[in-house]
């Protein structure tokens, strides 16, 4: 009895030796996620003279704190409105997302001073710097443009009042002008105004009929566009497509239409982003298959839900087709 | 659970009926029940009423077509309230399993079988609060787990195993050998592959109480089930050795081993190989012509000790199924004292080799038993039943550490400390009829030092169970019962990936009370017959948040019969 007393105080001072063993904390270090909070870097930018992203040039931010905590960077351009917020959650703006390639959230940056805010959703701490835009980046280099309305006259628009125009006056979310398009909606029209249509020929030569899309890109090819309504009820911007189902190089009624009818709702500037599988047919003709690489015409309307309305309306700006990713 | 049409059974019924003799016995359960639970009208929740019933009748045939093998069948014919002619009644096979002596040497079972090996092995823990429970809740919990089959420490699957003795002369007594295997999941929309749960023991018996035993276990993929070409794979094993010596009054025992956990990627690649180890060693003596009896223990749980079918806990705190939205509509309450005594379909049936979520009012200690990873410390108990058993106590204190700091070199300490206690009044003072008295609380408490940069750890919870059984009248019972949680402090809770690793953690504060109270009156027509009908009400209060706070109120009548 006394022998298996023995053996078993040994067992239990063993088993106590090796208990004692100290090894590394396991898990994320807790000082990092609800430890003191403290400012250790301040904001700062590494582009002290400004940053040119015509020349592909990137804004580096840097800053460190003590824990691992959500923190927002939003930079305001001080002369256009743009915005541009970044997002993250770690304890130091030294990585991949704090970098600013010269994108907005939604209206372009022009070439000025910003203001950039460096602010935590679990802290008070706040900080600011500047950074000036020397150059901005060129949007047109990201797809096929369709309008922008810069030019020196006003565009042709079919329909539509006499209140349709260039404008400058409050915002501009590309370059220096943008396009307000009204109408009255007398009932059952649907249609208010439109652009010409805009034909590849027009926009890559007239040997060239066709837009230069794939059909298999068809969820990845984008039409981008900026809107800003004025409250006006049943409001659409209509983007349409025509094919040239035959082939022949030219396309005429009894071929493929498809089109998306998008509901002006905001009274700021939205940039939106459709994909051309989102457009649905609109005819009773054609070989009822979308076939993206037949585009031959793209028309941009004004639209309404054919309720009678004294005013349909809203701004646009800078339609542009991207391939791979909305603008 | 299988539905097969009306008819068919019923003439296999006839069949049987007509049969019976010595090779077929039928007993079982029948059972009415209906639950009225309603929020206070002060609480404006859309929802502030649920009634629910039931009217079943649970035949169990046990088939004998020979000597060595019997059929055990369990077939429920059930009717919800309200559910007339038939409307959304339902007949199950809940329970179908065979079993026999091939050779007279291997015993075998198929179908639905309970397995049990060891606590860090193949354990079904108790469910929370079980321990010190007063009748009034108890025997709503045993026919909870009867309707979800935990009986005991035993998990119920689907497989077979075998079973064999070896009787020696000289050294040792006999040996014991036993393997099982089980389907823990099925093929799942031609993604997950099936999972087989495995294992065996083999165990050498020196004499009567004496042993030494050897134990394997197993969870693991089956990914050519999926297709041809799949490889990706999860494996957690557990081998572990186990001794008992007993040297008549005293006796010494323990359990060591590993544990590994593996998973393989789509390109064959080992991504996740963790290994564990625990160790467990006690003494124990019996005193008192074993009326007392007092065990001591030392045990190490490694922090990556992982064993789905040790850890797996027997109750699923999803959202509750009754009267989920309180306090005005305002949020959906968590599982309470309330649902884990009452809910039927709170228990957990799957062993899953996740670490389950646990809630830190009811025991954030050992949430998973025994083979709790990360604690090791000491666990004392002494148990003291006298004979005539008028009077029972049992006492059992666990003081804790952690193995490993979590987020910090800090360990926490813990303590679990659990005292119940039984008087029979009626053997006391030999009354003719019965009077007993029941109490018990569960103290656990878990500390560790932030060192002033972090919140210190710090939660204390109480769980106090208090009950009386009076015989007003032969047969005519009142029950009265109460059941209450104290808990405040803080804590981290781990956030887990797949793999049990840990990727973060919450920092939870609690202070506020739960109590349960319930009176109620049964007539035992028999020992197997009872009716009764009770009133509860539950009230959770949020300390740091009033506007939280709710009751549940609930009449619930049952009638219970086995046969």
């Amino acid at each position: 009895m006394n022998v298996m007393k023995q053996i078993f105080v040994i067992i239990l001072l063993a088993a106590a030796a090796l208990g004692c063993k100290k090894e590394t904390p396991v898990g994320p270090d807790l000082l990092n996620i609800y430890g003191p909070f403290a400012i250790k870097d301040s904001l700062s930018v590494e582009n002290i003279n400004g940053v040119d992203f015509s020349a592909n040039e990137t804004v580096k931010f840097k800053g460190d704190w003590s824990n691992v905590t959500s923190w927002k960077i939003t930079i305001t351009g001080k002369s256009s409105g743009a915005v541009k917020t970044i997002t993250g959650k770690t304890k130091t703006l030294d990585t991949l997302l704090s970098i600013w390639d010269g994108s907005s959230d939604c209206i372009f940056f022009r070439k000025e001073e910003c203001n950039v805010q460096l602010s935590f959703s679990e802290h008070p701490n706040t900080m600011n710097c500047n950074i000036k835009i020397n150059g901005v980046h060129d949007y047109y280099k990201d797809g096929i443009l369709l309008k922008d309305f810069e030019g020196t006259t006003a565009p042709e628009f079919w329909g539509g009042n006499s209140n349709c125009k260039i404008d400058s006056t409050n915002k501009v979310p590309q370059g220096n002008k943008y396009f307000h398009m009204e109408g009255k909606e007398p009932g059952n029209a649907y249609w208010i105004g439109s652009f010409p249509p805009i034909t590849a020929q027009q926009l890559f030569g007239t040997s060239t009929t066709h837009f230069p899309f794939n059909d298999k890109d068809t969820s990845t090819t984008y039409v981008n566009f900026f809107v800003r309504g004025y409250g006006y009820p049943d409001t659409y911007v209509n983007i349409q497509e025509k094919e040239d189902d035959n082939n022949d190089g030219i396309t005429d009624t009894t071929e493929d239409s498809y089109s998306k009818r998008y509901l002006v709702t905001g009274t700021e500037w939205t940039k939106v982003s459709i994909p051309l599988s989102e457009l649905t047919h609109d005819n009773a003709f054609g070989n009822h298959k979308k076939e993206i690489s037949k585009i031959t015409t793209i028309y941009i309307m004004l639209f309404s839900a054919g309720t009678a309305r004294d005013k349909i309306g809203c701004d646009i700006d800078f339609f542009i087709i991207t391939k791979g990713k909305p603008l | 659970m299988r539905r097969i049409p009306v008819i068919i059974a019923l003439s296999s019924l006839t069949f049987l009926a007509n049969a019976q003799s010595q090779k077929i016995q039928f007993n079982g359960t029948a059972r009415g029940d209906i639950e009225s639970s309603w929020l206070p009208k002060s609480d404006t929740s859309s929802l502030n009423q649920k009634i629910k019933g039931n009217a079943l009748v649970d035949l169990i045939m046990d088939i004998k077509p020979s000597e060595n093998i019997k059929i055990k069948t369990d077939l429920r014919f059930s009717n919800p309230m309200g559910g007339f002619w038939g409307q959304g009644a339902a007949i199950q096979l809940r329970h179908i399993s065979l079993k026999g002596v091939a050779s007279k040497f291997f015993k075998y079972r198929f179908g639905d079988i309970d397995l049990k090996m060891t606590p860090y092995t193949l354990f079904n823990n108790y469910g929370d609060l079980s321990t010190n429970e007063s009748e009034i809740f108890r025997k709503t919990r045993e026919i909870n787990e009867e309707e979800n089959y935990n009986f005991g420490n035993y998990w119920h699957q689907q497989g077979a195993d075998l079973a064999f003795r070896l009787g020696f002369d000289k050294l040792i007594q006999s040996a014991d050998f036993s393997g099982f295997v089980v389907r823990n999941r099925s093929v799942t929309n031609n993604v997950l592959p099936d999972r087989l749960h495995a294992g065996g023991n083999a165990q050498v018996n020196i004499n009567e109480k004496s042993f030494i035993g050897f134990n394997y276990i197993n969870l693991f993929d089956l990914p050519k089930t999926v297709n041809d070409t799949s490889v990706e794979k999860f494996q957690n094993s557990v081998m572990t050795a186990n001794f008992n010596f007993d040297f008549k009054k005293l006796y010494v025992f323990g359990e060591g081993g590993f544990s590994n956990e593996q998973f393989v990627d789509k390109t064959k690649i080992k991504t996740i190989d963790i290994t564990g180890n625990f160790f467990e060693v006690g003494l124990g003596k019996k005193l008192l012509k074993n009326d007392l009896s007092i065990e001591a223990t030392f045990r190490r749980v490694s922090d990556d000790f992982y064993s789905a079918g040790a850890q797996t806990r027997r109750l699923n705190y999803a959202t509750p199924q009754v009267l989920s939205l309180v306090a005005n509509n305002s949020y959906t309450r968590d599982a309470g004292i309330f649902d884990i005594v009452k809910d039927a379909s709170i228990y957990n049936p799957t062993i899953t080799p996740q670490l389950m979520q646990y809630s830190l009012l009811f025991n954030h200690v050992t949430p998973y038993g025994k083979a709790t990873p990360n604690r090791t410390g000491f666990d004392l108990e002494v148990a003291y039943k006298d004979s005539a058993e008028r009077y029972a106590s049992n006492l059992s204190t666990q003081l804790l550490q952690d193995t490993r700091g979590e987020g910090t070199t800090q360990l926490r300490n813990y303590a679990l400390i659990n005292w119940n206690g039984t008087l029979a009044f009626d053997k006391i003072y030999s009354l003719k009829k019965t009077l007993s008295l029941n109490a018990g609380i569960q103290y656990a408490k878990s500390q560790r030092d932030g060192q002033s940069l972090i919140k210190d750890v710090d939660l204390a919870t109480q769980a106090i169970d208090a009950g009386a059984v009076i015989e007003l009248i032969p047969r005519f019972d009142l029950l009265l019962g109460t059941k209450l949680i104290f808990a405040k402090g803080t804590e981290y809770v781990d956030v887990r990936n797949d793999y049990n690793q840990i990727t973060g953690f919450t920092q939870t504060t609690i202070n506020g009370t739960q109590m349960l109270h319930a009176v109620s009156l049964r007539y035992r027509f028999t020992d197997n017959v009872i009716f009764s009908i009770q009133g509860s009400t539950f009230q959770y209060k949020d300390k740091a948040d009033s506007e939280k706070d709710y009751t549940i109120n609930q009449i619930y009548m049952l009638f219970n019969m086995k046969f």
